[in-house]
């Protein structure tokens, strides 16, 4: 596999609000023509993170270069070429989703209206209306739009998806890869339906309370944990010397799920399975989890 | 279309499986292209990088072969490479499996030797 150049990367990153940490040292680097999961529990720091790297709020520490440079003193590095789609957004309501479609141009230099225009047909998006009459899942649909047609090298969505049906949602999986693989760019995506997306991403972040506690390829993390599961005594023996990160009892059988390599020899009495991305998420983010340790 | 992957197993792995399918049960035929890195990844909503894994898995085991500018193209002799491949692991995937189940269901081998050899009746 080629290298590639980092073009994103934030070093150290905090931010708080009052006595709230929502963001605590998180360093990231982002290379080009990757996608990007972005996964994390309501209130784990995604979109404070997000909003900093596309310099929409600032950090009360750390910094974000972006093609090397640093964004406060480099903006135009961000505003030329990074799409950011916040969930929350204040596009004037009262305009009609075509006014908004014939200014995007204005920012964003690479923006291509034929694109945008076969997506509002493929997510039946009438540009007709006015912002304000969508409903949220049409929103988002807008958002869907804007961001993907805007082509910039560097495009953020934050949870693009939500408020969509399933129909949609997988319509919007497919734009993705397709527009991917016909234009390569860095995408950075959160969002909270990790099963069904988390073939999409080259690599997975995890967040938790502020902290990035996972950064890598989606295939190696899931790789990297396993369930064992068997009668207490024989899972607690074979538990001596493994990194575990999530265990339960029921009626004398115990289910643990340790980081480390799946055996590749079967153990008598002992059963081995894999997880899923989005088992891990929640093994490595609930509350319970970690009080049991 | 996105079929349902095995979570037990590598995706790019599932992607040369079902390749290798297409092409043992003559969906396509040797020297015929088969789908792009790109195609796939759509059609799958999968990573392309995924999608190419499986690709360059099969180029390298010779099944199929990439012609410059045009795409990937199932190799003559793909069928009977596929076959010896799978011969060797049928085995460990399919008696293996079997072995374990019939003795958690206390099933004899003279008890699966006997379904064998009936398996003309219960069709």
């Amino acid at each position: 596999m080629m290298s590639q150049a980092t073009i994103l990367e934030a070093t150290q990153l905090s931010k708080a609000y009052g006595s709230i940490v929502a963001l605590d040292e998180a360093t990231l680097r982002f290379e080009e023509n990757k996608i990007y999961g972005l996964f994390g529990r309501n209130g784990a720091g995604k979109t404070t993170l997000l909003d900093i790297l596309s310099a929409r709020i600032f950090a009360d520490s750390g910094y974000v270069r972006c093609f090397g440079k640093d964004i406060l003193t480099n903006p135009e590095n961000i505003s030329q070429h990074c799409c950011y789609m916040p969930e929350k957004h204040y596009f004037p309501g009262r305009f009609k989703v075509q006014t908004f479609l014939a200014h995007a141009s204005a920012s964003f230099p690479h923006y291509d209206e034929q694109y945008a225009a076969k997506l509002c047909q493929t997510f039946n998006l009438n540009v007709e209306q006015k912002y304000e009459q969508l409903s949220r899942g049409y929103q988002s649909i807008f958002r869907i739009v804007l961001g993907l047609a805007a082509r910039a090298p560097i495009t953020i969505l934050d949870e693009p998806v939500l408020g969509l049906d399933a129909v949609a949602r997988d319509k919007f999986y497919g734009e993705l890869i397709e527009t991917f693989t016909q234009n390569p760019r860095l995408f950075i995506v959160s969002t909270h339906y990790i099963e069904e997306s988390a073939d999409l991403f080259n690599e997975a972040i995890i967040l938790k309370n502020g902290k990035i506690i996972r950064q890598g390829s989606v295939d190696e993390m899931v790789a990297n944990v396993f369930y064992v599961s068997g009668k207490t005594t024989q899972v607690d023996t074979f538990l001596t010397n493994q990194t575990v990160i999530g265990q339960q009892v029921v009626n004398g059988l115990k289910t643990a799920v340790i980081e480390g390599p799946r055996p590749q020899q079967s153990v008598q009495g002992l059963n081995f399975s894999a997880l899923t991305m989005q088992n891990l998420f929640i093994h490595l983010t609930s509350d319970e989890e970690t009080r049991e340790q | 279309m996105k079929p349902q992957f095995d979570p037990d197993r590598p995706i790019y792995l599932q992607i040369a499986e079902s390749i290798e399918d297409d092409i043992l049960q003559q969906a396509v035929a040797e020297e015929e292209q088969v789908l792009s890195t790109n195609q796939l990844a759509t059609m799958y909503r999968i990573n392309p990088a995924t999608a190419a894994k499986g690709l360059n898995m099969l180029t390298s085991e010779g099944i199929l072969y990439k012609k410059r500018g045009i795409g990937m193209f199932v190799a003559t002799g793909a069928v009977a490479k596929i076959r010896a491949k799978r011969k060797k692991a049928f085995y460990d995937n399919f008696i293996v499996p079997l072995l374990n189940e019939a003795s958690n269901l206390d099933i004899s081998k003279e008890d699966i030797l006997d379904m064998l050899n009936s398996d003309t009746e219960n069709q």
